[in-house]
């Protein structure tokens, strides 16, 4: 019985997250609610973290993700020592999905954390991105096992994984191109150094802080794994790191990481400015509309596909929803993080960046370690506010395509249908002629109502019209 | 290789990377002992340059408590105060 339990907790774990690779606990969901199982190998470290009140003081700080001992459960996986109960997160995000800023706070929290911990003498074991998640207030470190006792003397274990997760892709989003950041979903246990330091420039890699931890570092590597070495006698003596050596890493690390920025020609944010202002009483109307749908339909997750600078997100969330807000590019992104992570404006709205004709899909073991966009919904609310003109003439996707997608999201949608006498539509086609996929609005009403009922609509001044849709139970 | 150009990027690349390497195996070599039985993963090269990162951390740690004193030193000197500004830079 024990046996098919246990696999039974493994299928539903599978689901959850993917926390199977770690002996010292897995993490399962029961009836909604999210639960982590301390096995033995992660006994000792847990009591002596929790005894010292490490524990209690990361999650007063707002570092760690709060937990709470739920005492003895029947449906806890065989070999339970502890079982904790966690909040349930809003929203589970990636490293593909974020945005560069968002993915240097994640470095930083590391940073912060183990900088509180080896005084103590403990350290993270592991500083993996997906260890870091926002909970609805700010990023937490989610995995409590992470922490554990320091080996004393030892240099830092998860120092290869920081580098690979953080320093690395950071550096080369920065130095390279920020797109690069989307080679996450290839390296899902963090960026190759090597192949970081090659796509450098040059004069970056000989960068005092850059040069020590990426450079000189993928050297080491490499020098390590000299398959001709394979069966040669070799002995390393595990080098000595003190506390002081230990800190000074950490903060050495800080100086590098700080000193990354992505830097942004000013000419995208100008732009903005101006598609704020542009058709202002038009722009006015259609926030209304969204204001009220929202507050009709109180929905706890709203998902805002083709987000742009959030302005909707913004709107949604300020009516109680939790926002992901989505977008494909990058700078939008970053914009709107500044916006809510880094200003008191609104701290319910997540933004990620995704293209939405390549949405995020399901990735790792078995392509269920990291789950798709859809796995994660549904959303209650979905946003696709001039977005779907760009999927069928930029991405090719028919309308039916479009409805059936967003039916497998979300139970209410708000789409807005932009004439094909629109000029964002003229121009969208102005190179193609005549030659592309059906679009008029008889043709998004006879797509759209084969997976959605209409229950409400408003049509701007421009000529656009704004759809509440509500998703038909049997299709 | 028979273009002129690509032969003097290729030497510049080189130089580079000979520096490079020498202080690399110069490193390494203080660093590797004896023998043994072992084939070593990257894991270990990551383990290896902590140490001297660490001497490199503490060395400017402690060049930079030195250039704080020498800078307080002549700031007293010629009776100038220096902005808090500056200092930050150092933790």
């Amino acid at each position: 019985m024990g046996k098919s339990r246990r696999r039974e907790s493994i299928a539903t774990m599978n689901r959850i997250d993917g926390s199977f690779r770690d002996p010292s606990g897995r993490v399962f969901g029961k009836d909604g609610e999210i639960y982590r199982s301390v096995f033995a190998p992660g006994v000792m470290d847990f009591e002596a973290a929790r005894g010292v009140g490490l524990y209690r003081r990361l999650i007063d700080s707002g570092l760690l993700l709060p937990y709470q001992e739920v005492g003895e459960k029947d449906f806890a996986p065989e070999g339970t020592v502890y079982c904790l109960q966690h909040p349930r997160l809003p929203f589970v995000s990636y490293p593909w999905e974020w945005s560069f800023s968002m993915l240097k706070d994640a470095a930083l929290l590391h940073l912060d954390i183990m900088e509180q911990l080896v005084p103590h003498g403990f350290w993270l074991r592991d500083a993996s991105a997906f260890n870091v998640q926002y909970d609805g207030k700010r990023l937490c470190l989610i995995d409590t096992l992470s922490i554990g006792q320091r080996i004393p003397n030892s240099p830092w274990v998860a120092y290869r994984q920081f580098c690979a997760h953080f320093l690395a892709p950071l550096a080369m989003a920065a130095y390279g191109d920020v797109r690069t950041l989307g080679l996450w979903r290839n390296y899902i246990d963090g960026y190759p150094l090597d192949l970081v330091v090659r796509m450098l420039p040059v004069w970056r890699r000989y960068l005092p802080g850059l040069f020590l931890h990426l450079t000189l570092h993928a050297r080491f590597q490499n020098r390590a794994d000299r398959k001709e070495d394979l069966g040669k006698q070799v002995t390393v003596r595990t080098p000595k790191v003190s506390d002081p050596g230990l800190i000074g890493i950490i903060r050495s690390l800080r100086r590098v990481i700080t000193g990354i920025r992505w830097k942004r020609s000013s000419r995208i944010w100008e732009a903005y400015e101006n598609i704020r202002t542009y058709q202002a009483e038009d722009v006015t109307a259609k926030s209304e509309y969204v204001e009220k749908i929202v507050r009709r339909l109180r929905p706890g997750i709203v998902w805002d596909l083709g987000a742009n600078v959030g302005e909707y997100s913004m709107i949604a969330a300020a009516g109680g929803a939790f926002v992901v807000s989505v977008e494909g590019d990058p700078a939008c992104v970053e914009h709107v993080y500044q916006r809510v992570f880094h200003t008191e404006e609104s701290k319910h709205v997540l933004p990620l960046t995704m293209d939405l004709a390549n949405p995020s899909p399901g990735l790792g073991w078995d392509s269920r370690e990291r789950l798709s966009l859809k796995e994660r919904g549904p959303a209650d609310l979905l946003l696709a506010l001039a977005l779907i003109h760009h999927l069928v003439f930029s991405s090719g996707v028919p309308l039916e395509g479009i409805a059936k997608w967003f039916s497998s999201l979300t139970k209410y949608a708000l789409v807005e249908f932009v004439p094909p006498t629109d000029p964002m539509v003229r121009k969208l086609l102005q190179n193609r002629g005549t030659d592309h996929l059906p679009y008029d609005l008889n043709e998004f009403l006879a797509s759209f109502n084969t997976f959605f009922n209409l229950e409400d609509h408003v049509t701007l001044n421009n000529g656009r019209t704004v759809y509440l849709l509500a998703r038909k139970t049997d299709a | 290789m028979n273009n002129a150009t690509e032969t003097h990027k290729e030497g510049k690349d080189l130089m580079k990377h000979m520096v490079g390497i020498t202080v690399v195996n110069f490193i390494i070599s203080v660093v590797f002992v004896g023998p043994a039985y072992a084939y070593l993963d990257p894991g270990t090269g990551s383990m290896l340059i902590q140490a001297v990162i660490a001497i490199v951390a503490a060395g400017s740690l402690f060049i930079s408590m030195f250039w704080k004193r020498v800078k307080g030193f002549l700031n007293r000197l010629y009776g100038k105060k220096q902005e808090t500004g500056e200092h930050r830079h150092d933790e």
